[in-house]
């Protein structure tokens, strides 16, 4: 060891003696604190149980959050309630609206059931014309796309049935003896019976001329078309299709006698060229017509299963078999959930 | 003056959680950092007050700690910076505090049992000596004395710490004894 490493170790020596001071005691105490609170387990690490002993929170702090959510859950319940109630008093929409609007306006003197069986009849318009009938030169002017037909509801029943209806005897007293053995379901299934409130004014007063037009045109469907279950009905006919529609359909499968497709009621010829000109049947469809308002109560009084049902027996009380097999027909299909009395199961 | 190794351990274990180990660390090096900033600072309440900025920062850094260094190495780079700081926010290298008006910087006399009186002014006298000889070595011959001394650092150490080549803080170290051994000398 040399001199001068002697002498740096006697500065080293002398240093050390010279400097002994310490940090305050306080000081060390105030980090020795922090040092060990940086380390300790936080509040919120803790058990869940110690929460209340470790922070004992204020009822705000505490309740501030299932307060906010039962609160906005009774605004949300409310405002639902509200929306629902005020959409449920909002007046129905008048559905017989609709189907009118969207039907091609009829000439003004005749919405009778003829332009609505023609309506009806535009699914199975697609099967060439007729010829020689109301339909036959209709089908040129008519609007290419077939309107679609209505709904088979009780309100959009058209005014047509009424002057079908009363129609309807007459047809059946003429097809019963052709068909009275045939179940072929008729267009009038399906079809709700008219409400009292549709459209009087247009129902109570058809033009007797495009009724006999329509019913000369029906009637001598069947005479062409002997084969009645090759008509198809089409299932979405519409209520508007009328008590004339039963006859459609039968003289729909022959080709030369299908239905009327729809038409605008502008553009029907005023007299059919191949109509029949028999008095009787005019006489009859005379009678018919001026029976219509009492066919509107009908239709009015079925609109409820126990109504069909009580009419059907009066109709086998009077002996008249083939109606009311038509009318349990058109009841099956109307409420197919309703039970029928065992009477009626029997009867069929 | 340390066990190496130990003090990194040490470190580690508290950025584990562990809070005694913190405190044989600080045990350990409270006073060679406090005597390091003691004797740079003007005086004992901003010493007191870095020294605990440093042990906050070391306290702040326990997650990130790796021992990629010596502890002590990596301690006294924190003193280092913390000193630069102060002395950026004074915007002047401030006075250095003297012996005189720090009694703690003085060695009580009385602590020494084997000396007398005499011994004991003689003790005073060399440790006023070689105290107001460091204070009066330029900064960075002080500095890189002090963290020989108190922090227990080699050349290679200090130069890390104070962020200077080797042969730098070589060369500050052997001017500031150089300038010791003169003071002491021309003191006798």
């Amino acid at each position: 060891m040399t001199s001068r490493d002697r002498r740096d170790e006697a500065i080293e020596r002398a240093w050390r003696d010279a400097s002994r001071d310490e940090p305050p005691r306080h000081l060390d105490d105030a980090i020795l604190a922090r040092a060990r609170e940086a380390v300790a387990p936080r509040v919120e690490e803790a058990p869940s149980e110690l929460w209340p002993l470790a922070h004992p929170r204020s009822w705000f702090m505490r309740w501030r959050v299932p307060l906010a959510v039962a609160a906005t859950l009774v605004v949300s319940a409310t405002v639902t309630l509200l929306v629902y109630d005020s959409g449920m008093e909002e007046p129905p929409p008048v559905v017989t609206d609709r189907p009118l609007r969207k039907a091609p306006p009829p000439a003004p003197p005749a919405p009778s059931g003829a332009v609505i069986e023609k309506e009806s009849a535009a699914a199975p318009s697609a099967q060439p014309a007729l010829s020689g009938t109301v339909a036959e030169k209709q089908p040129a002017s008519a609007p290419p796309p077939a309107p679609p037909p209505a709904k088979p509801s009780a309100d959009v029943v058209p005014p047509a049935p009424s002057a079908t209806r009363e129609a309807q005897p007459v047809e059946r007293k003429r097809a019963q003896p052709e068909a009275a053995s045939t179940t072929q379901p008729s267009a009038e299934s399906g079809r709700a019976p008219a409400p009292p409130d549709v459209a009087p004014g247009r129902a109570g007063t058809p033009e007797p001329r495009r009724a006999e037009e329509a019913l000369g045109a029906s009637r001598e469907a069947p005479a062409a078309a002997p084969a009645p279950t090759a008509a198809p009905v089409p299932e979405r006919a519409p209520a508007a299709a009328g008590a004339v529609a039963p006859t459609a359909p039968r003289a729909a499968p022959a080709p030369m006698a299908a239905p009327p497709p729809p038409a605008a009621p502008t553009t029907a010829p005023p007299v059919p060229q191949a109509a029949p000109r028999d008095n009787a049947v005019r006489e009859k469809r005379d009678e018919s017509l001026q029976a219509a308002p009492g066919t509107r109560a009908r239709a009015a009084a079925l609109a409820t299963p126990e109504a069909y049902v009580e009419r059907i027996r009066e109709l086998k009380r009077a002996g008249r078999e083939a109606e009311a097999r038509e009318l349990l027909e058109e009841l099956k299909r109307r409420f197919p959930a309703f039970e029928l009395p065992d009477d009626l199961k029997l009867a069929r | 003056m340390e066990a190496h190794g130990e003090d990194e351990e040490l470190m580690l274990r508290y950025g584990a959680g562990d809070a005694r180990a913190f405190e044989r660390l600080y045990a350990r090096h409270k006073g060679g950092v406090f005597r390091f900033l003691r004797r740079q600072c003007a005086g004992n309440a901003v010493a007191e007050e870095l020294f605990q900025d440093v042990w906050m920062r070391v306290v702040s850094a326990r997650a990130s700690y790796a021992p990629s260094a010596k502890f002590t190495t990596w301690l006294y780079t924190i003193a280092h910076n913390r000193l630069m700081d102060h002395y950026r926010s004074l915007g002047r290298r401030p006075p250095h505090a003297s012996l005189d008006d720090e009694d703690a910087a003085v060695p009580d006399p009385g602590a020494d049992p084997a000396g007398g009186p005499e011994r004991a002014f003689d003790r005073k006298r060399a440790a006023e000596r070689i105290v107001a000889a460091v204070e009066a070595l330029p900064d960075a011959q002080r500095e890189a004395f002090l963290l020989q001394q108190e922090g227990g650092l080699s050349v290679d150490e200090i130069a890390q710490a104070t962020g200077v080549p080797f042969e730098t803080a070589k060369s500050r170290l052997r001017y500031a004894l150089a300038k010791l051994r003169s003071d002491l000398e021309d003191a006798r």
